[in-house]
């Protein structure tokens, strides 16, 4: 069975920084097929990288520091070559899928969707327009495992 | 002309720091500082929330070490409740504690030190990073992702993947172990082992190609401070503190972690965020100490499973009294993981661990409770107090981190006078600095997410404040 992987990343005390979690929230309440799996992480760390490397399509969510607040994008990414990079605590959704690729022999097919936000202070709430965003974000998830699904057929 | 190097910020460690080194007319290291330059809000967000939500939104502080403050939490809520936890929630709850040992040592040796490790700290800073490991060394990084993955697996069998885990309450945890997940988790563990011996066999032989490094990286006397049971043994969960001085001389013994502000004090400096914590009775500085793996294993008598023991045994060896370099923090994580391991095995295999009794309800009794435990990095404090309706009036947290920056930033002055001559910078040499720091796993993070990369800055600066010199590694 194919499987999906959506992976919703920050910190939910970091307002804007949390939008990932209620995304999550918001996509847990609602009956999806079962190969698709949900994640909320603080940060991306290495070892999802073999849960990547099992997966057919892999969505990141995450909040992103830019104006206009509350606008979203969605855009296809590719694992990072591995000559380009450098490594730090901080890992980014090509970095991990690099490491699917190298370590593991296969990185799936992936999207990451940003959500512009502007409060990232020690906060538990996301601005209204960061919060609003969330809605579309999940329809742009289910968009994705439509075209998944239809691909898969 | 005196000058100033800026290192901003380091690189691979959690969080954000910046180091500046002070050098004299003639261009020699004269002091160096380790700023933090982050602020931590938490104790402030705490305020007037229920104490019953401390767990699981202390957990939420950093994405490495949550379960160390879901821990330490949970326990500064036990002493509100006044409660005495059944011993079934104390094995799972040290359980859960070993396998956040063995991910969060995993992440800290395999992915942030390897690197310079195995490819040499002179090497192409290109190449010294996860991807140069995975070309040169592909098991490696297979073992070090493979471990967290083991951890991680654990962490999520016991406390559950919900969004808003929860499983450590005040009083105890909220579900008792099945039959299918301890077996599940007893099933990876002979794979946990083989890797961290394998690892340690490999580290072990490797040291000699490093004794430059063991001579230089923050090693001088200090004092040494942790947990250990009543017998002396290594612990992680309860315990007394021990102190013990660079002779491995016990200094105190069988303190009561509760009353720490009897014996640990806190300085600040103006320069920088996190607090200076000494101990007390030798005064501030004079009264440094280094927590963490190291610190564990040059207080103990002993670990009280087979292969750690020896392993133990072995590692004391390397020196009469205490083990002063800190670069030996990255072998006494790898004793550290095979003990883990085999404890994880001990407690599985017993059957008190699938016991329903759980939890001991209670309403609030105390205002004020502290919890502590050995997290990674060393012994973590919570200290909470609440009003009659539980909502919480104060908090202060002492991380382990802040435990160690007296160490720290001495560590950093005696690496960088031996590595830096002012005339020149170079990758290798100032990789060294940084080396020195992620040695000691500082976990800067808490509360904070990285947005973009974090470039290596360093800046040469002199007395009137002119940049002389800069050097950038994105």
């Amino acid at each position: 069975m194919p499987k999906v992987l959506v992976v919703c990343y920050g910190n939910p005390l970091r307002g804007d920084d949390g939008v990932g979690w209620i995304v999550a929230e918001k996509l847990q309440q609602m009956s999806l097929p079962d190969f698709v799996a949900i994640q909320t992480h603080i940060q991306l760390t290495p070892e999802l990288a073999a849960d990547l490397s099992e997966a057919d399509l892999v969505i990141f969510i995450d909040a992103c520091d830019a104006e206009p607040v509350g606008v979203v994008s969605c855009k296809p990414i590719v694992p990072l070559p591995l000559s380009s990079s450098s490594f730090s605590h901080h890992l980014t959704p090509d970095l991990l899928l690099s490491h699917a690729q190298h370590l593991f022999g296969r990185a799936p097919k992936a999207f990451l969707i940003s959500v512009n936000g502007s409060e990232f202070g020690y906060q538990d709430t996301v601005s209204p327009a960061v919060r609003e965003a969330a809605g579309k974000v999940v329809e742009q998830v289910l968009r994705l495992l439509e075209e998944f699904a239809s691909q898969s057929a | 002309m005196a000058q100033r190097i800026v290192i901003d910020p380091v690189t691979r460690i959690e969080g954000h720091a910046k180091i500046t080194i002070q050098l004299d007319e003639d261009g020699n290291v004269a002091d160096a500082w380790f700023h933090v330059t982050q602020l931590r809000g938490f104790e402030k967000l705490c305020e007037g929330r229920p104490f019953s939500e401390m767990p699981s939104l202390m957990a939420r502080i950093c994405g490495i070490c949550p379960v160390s403050h879901l821990l330490a939490s949970g326990k500064a809520c036990d002493q509100l409740l006044a409660v005495r936890i059944p011993e079934p929630a104390i094995k799972l709850r040290r359980l859960l504690n070993l396998a956040q040992i063995v991910q969060s040592h995993a992440l800290s040796f395999f992915h942030l030190s390897a690197p310079d490790l195995l490819l040499g700290m002179d090497s192409d800073p290109r190449k010294r990073n996860i991807f140069g490991l995975i070309e040169t060394n592909p098991q490696i990084a297979k073992d070090g992702i493979r471990l967290r993955k083991i951890g991680q697996t654990i962490i999520e069998l016991l406390a559950g993947k919900r969004i808003h885990p929860a499983w450590v309450v005040p009083g105890g945890v909220s579900e008792p172990l099945t039959v299918e997940k301890r077996d599940q988790i007893l099933s990876m563990l002979p794979e946990a082992k083989e890797i961290a011996l394998r690892t340690l066999q490999w580290f072990k032989r490797s040291l000699e190609d490093f004794r430059d490094e063991i001579r230089t990286f923050a090693n001088f006397p200090s004092l040494f401070l942790g947990l250990v049971t009543p017998e002396g043994k290594w612990e992680c969960y309860h315990g007394r503190v021990r102190v013990v001085d660079e002779n491995g001389h016990i200094v105190a013994d069988q303190l009561d972690p509760t009353e720490y502000q009897e014996y640990i004090g806190e300085a600040t400096e103006p320069w920088t965020y996190l607090k200076f914590p000494y101990y007390k009775p030798m005064g501030y500085p004079d009264g440094m100490y280094r927590v963490g793996p190291l610190a564990r294993l040059n207080i103990i008598d002993g670990f009280d499973t087979p292969l750690a023991e020896q392993e133990w045994v072995e590692f004391r060896e390397l020196e009469r009294g205490a083990i002063l370099s800190s670069f030996y923090y990255h072998y006494a994580r790898l004793i550290e993981i095979l003990h883990a391991v085999e404890k994880m095995e001990e407690l599985l295999n017993d059957p008190d661990i699938l016991s329903k009794h759980v939890r001991a309800i209670a309403g609030l009794n105390n205002l004020e409770g502290i919890g502590v435990a050995e997290a990674p990095r060393g012994i973590l404090i919570h200290h909470y107090k609440v009003n009659e309706d539980g909502l919480m009036e104060w908090a202060n947290l002492i991380i382990a981190t802040g435990h160690n920056n007296l160490a720290m930033s001495k560590g950093i002055l005696q690496v960088a006078k031996h590595f830096i001559n002012g005339k020149q910078l170079n990758e290798g040499m100032l990789n060294r600095v940084e080396a020195v720091i992620r040695a000691f796993d500082p976990c800067l993070s808490c509360s904070t997410h990285a947005v973009g990369r974090m470039p290596l800055h360093i800046q040469l600066i002199g007395p009137d404040g002119t940049l002389l010199d800069e050097l950038r590694r994105d």
